[in-house]
């Protein structure tokens, strides 16, 4: 249900959302958010663990960041050691920090989840059609993402084919000094530059066949149309909103 | 010497779509062999030579070459890849640094890089001028060149081309594959051909193994596989036409052998029209 | 009818591309040029659709003069063009989009847009493969939504840039099939500009190009007759054509037809 959403209302809800974990300062508020948010990928049958597999990859940065935090937060003591000094209020922040960060990713990582790429590229299309009045086209900044969003499967097997090819001749990947590995991945840029012009050379002329000549006069083949379920969701997000603001005015002692 | 024991490789293992690229292959190829590799798109060629210098590790089984195991540090000098496209291969400045990219990763002394690289341009006609221009300034034909001689400056023992031709127009097409047998002849290195083009294998190789569906659908010699063509032609192959043309005149009553290059096929008329008189 | 007159074209005005070239390609007609490698082949395809303008002499597509440059998406519209690589010519990511792609640059309007789309995809045996993502399709496949691409302009020419150069011989034989079928049934003019001369057999007229010069013109048969000056300019006939060639078979005809080349082989040895 979640999927069939209109592209746009996601796009513009994601970045309320963001806004709002950043507003939104009570811990009770953001756990009762993330609650909130698995509900929604049990809804929309998106697996828990995709999104556990994303925030791994951040979660020690977090970690880093909110660690650092526990030592120069002041405040109640629990625990010395030499200079370093454990407050209340430090464990409180490293808490608060990787609950915001969890809820920032989680419900984001929904629109992704539940986007096809080309839709989101229609919904950007949508947003970005002020710059119309500064002389832009926001017909060709779409056709800029399609055209990524196309190549980037094609370049990354052909990168794949490159590092083949050097490997054979004796090319090292798998050096454990950082400074080699990124030395090594040099040569595979230039192949990897050199074949996407030529590519981009190519599609120039192929687009041009067949009888694009930029800017917005064109007709759309995908239309976006708002249905009655975008109607719902915007009803249901604003009451949610309400309830969140309810539930971060609590007070709660800690 | 080339071995394959039992060789299994499976794509995206575990995953919900795994896909059985190779599937319990076993073959021996000897040292100064020239075989020719066949099969239809999907039917695992790539997979398989990918095995031979390490790029790929067999999920089950192993790869031997001269009796040791095929492992990406040790072996790859051994075993030198050519493959489709130059473009994916070529990346330096110059003409000179591209041919000494191996032999350096080799950690060849100077000299002896020096006195390959001239040995090397000789051989595949390339003027010595090219060396300090861009190879991407090369024309289709010269860069192919280049490919083949970037790979054969590190004497590999072993050469495997995965459809070295492919995009080159007939005139050059041809001389690429003369100067690939040259080689062979010369060096008496094993070569493994993988190509679509069934005139070019049957003009140029000693063994044909031909792939389908993950398996060694047939290994033999050229004679052995294209006397089978009722069922080359079923799994999406072909025959040379000039070995069809005889086929014909044997079903016809002839008394002809089977034929596959235009050599024998001009010898082997000949002979028909000596029987006749 | 395209037309060329007096054709001159040169990329640095140092060397020609393209020396003097006079040809015609009719309604209906299925033309093959063919040429080695830097022949001019490329330049001469770019030129029919107006991708590029004659440096002297002028190229008439259907009464338009290419160097007009208010009527240049006419002329593109009707004169389709396939490219060789099928990756770098495939704008959008799902094939029914990519199709429509020609229609959203001609401002077709949206309902009648989808029609088109799903005619042509059905046309071309495809309508399964339409809301797929053309990364997974097969080379072959890719060539077959190239074409698809072209053919929603509704153009009543369409050259062929090596359309089957890259593909395997499944691929290649699906592509010529796609041409032969287009031609004859829907009676669209095809000029297949390749360098495999069994594909150039199968046209009805074949244009030999060296060094951006037309050296030879005419039925294939006839234009595989002539072994050594084909093999001069790069291009080396068929196995059984040069066979036949060397047993004198025919003299300046070329054979390409297996079954051909057995009749005449037993003509010789019944010594008729």
């Amino acid at each position: 249900m979640v999927h069939r959403i209109d592209p746009r209302v996601k796009l513009g809800l994601t970045f309320v959302y963001t806004i709002l974990i950043f507003i939104f300062n009570k811990l009770q508020a953001l756990i009762f958010n993330l609650f909130v948010v698995v509900l929604i990928y049990k809804l929309a049958k998106i697996s828990i663990k995709l999104l556990w597999k994303n925030l791994k990859a951040i979660m020690p940065m977090v970690m880093l960041t909110g660690l650092i935090n526990i030592f120069f937060v002041g405040g109640d003591s629990i625990f010395e050691f030499w200079w370093l000094r454990v407050t209340k209020q430090g464990i409180f922040s490293l808490l608060f920090m990787v609950l915001r960060i969890t809820c920032l990713i989680s419900g984001t990582a929904l629109l992704t989840f539940t986007t096809s790429p080309i839709a989101l590229t229609d919904a950007i299309e949508y947003f970005v059609k002020p710059v119309k009045l500064f002389g832009g086209s926001p017909n060709e900044i779409a056709m800029i993402f399609s055209i990524a969003l196309r190549f980037i499967p094609t370049l990354i097997t052909e990168a794949g084919k490159i590092i083949e090819a050097q490997k054979s001749r004796g090319a090292h990947f798998d050096s454990p000094k950082l400074m080699e590995k990124l030395k090594a991945y040099i040569p595979v840029l230039v192949p990897l530059f050199f074949i996407s012009f030529k590519r981009a050379e190519d599609l120039a002329v192929a687009m041009e066949s067949r009888c694009y000549t930029g800017g917005d006069k064109r007709t759309r083949f995908r239309s976006l149309k708002v249905k009655l379920i975008d109607f719902w969701t915007l009803v249901f997000v604003t009451i949610y909103i309400v309830i969140l603001y309810w539930v971060n005015r609590w007070r709660v002692q800690l | 010497m080339i071995r394959f024991e039992n060789l299994t490789y499976i794509y995206y293992r575990g995953l919900p779509n795994q896909c059985v690229a190779l599937d319990n292959i076993c073959l021996e190829i000897k040292a100064g062999e020239f075989i020719g590799l066949i099969g239809p798109t999907g039917s695992g060629k790539s997979t398989l030579i990918r095995h031979m210098n390490g790029l790929l590790k067999p999920t089950v089984g192993r790869v031997l070459i001269e009796l040791k195991e095929v492992v990406m540090k040790s072996t790859r000098f051994e075993v030198g890849m050519v493959f489709q496209y130059p473009e994916d291969q070529i990346f330096e400045q110059t003409v000179f640094k591209e041919l000494v990219f191996g032999p350096r990763n080799m950690n060849l002394s100077e000299s002896e890089i020096k006195k390959r690289i001239f040995e090397i341009l000789d051989f595949v006609e390339l003027p010595s001028e090219v060396l300090e221009s861009s190879p991407f300034d090369l024309s289709g034909g010269q860069k192919r060149r280049l490919a083949i001689a970037s790979v054969l400056i590190m004497k590999p023992k072993v050469l495997v081309l995965d459809e070295p031709t492919v995009g080159l127009d007939p005139v050059g097409k041809k001389s690429i594959l003369q100067k690939i047998k040259q080689y062979h002849e010369k060096e008496k290195v094993t070569v493994v051909l993988a190509s679509h083009d069934i005139e070019e294998i049957a003009e140029n190789v000693n063994r044909i193994i031909v792939l389908d569906k993950a398996r060694v659908k047939m290994d033999g010699s050229v004679a052995e596989v294209f006397s089978r063509a009722d069922e080359l032609i079923k799994i999406g192959l072909d025959v040379p036409k000039i070995t069809k043309v005889f086929g014909k005149l044997k079903q016809m009553g002839y008394n002809t052998k089977l034929v596959y290059t235009l050599a024998q096929a001009q010898a082997e008329f000949a002979r028909l029209l000596g029987q006749r008189e | 009818m395209i037309e060329l007159k007096d054709v001159n074209f040169s990329y640095d005005s140092v060397k020609p591309v393209l020396n003097n070239i006079n040809l015609q390609i009719k309604c209906g007609e299925f033309v093959a040029v063919v040429g080695a490698n830097g022949s001019g082949k490329s330049t001469l395809a770019k030129h029919l659709n107006g991708l590029l303008v004659p440096a002297s002499g002028d190229v008439v597509v259907i009464g338009i003069n290419t160097k007009d440059a208010t009527k240049s998406l006419a002329v593109k519209q009707n004169v389709g063009m396939v490219f060789q690589n099928p990756d770098n010519q495939l704008v959008s990511a799902i094939v029914e989009e990519d199709v429509a792609f020609a229609l959203e640059n001609l401002q077709v309007p949206h309902a009648e847009m989808k029609v088109r789309v799903e005619e042509i995809l059905e046309k071309l045996g495809i309508l399964e493969c339409r809301y797929r993502s053309v990364e997974e399709l097969s080379g072959g496949q890719k060539q077959r939504v190239a074409v698809a691409g072209v053919l929603a302009m509704r153009p009543r020419f369409m050259v062929l840039d090596e359309p089957t150069a890259m593909l395997d011989p499944q691929g290649r034989n699906d592509v010529m099939a796609l041409l032969k079928k287009l031609n004859s049934e829907c009676g669209i003019s095809i000029l297949l500009i390749t360098h495999f001369m069994e594909e150039a057999a199968l046209a009805e007229r074949l244009i030999v190009l060296n060094d951006g010069n037309v050296i030879l013109e005419g039925a294939p048969k006839q234009v595989f007759g002539e072994v050594e000056l084909l093999h001069k300019s790069g291009l080396l006939l068929p196995q059984i054509t040069r066979f036949c060639a060397e047993l004198k078979l025919r003299e300046g005809w070329g054979i390409v037809d297996e079954d051909e080349c057995v009749v005449e082989l037993v003509k010789i040895l019944e010594g008729s």
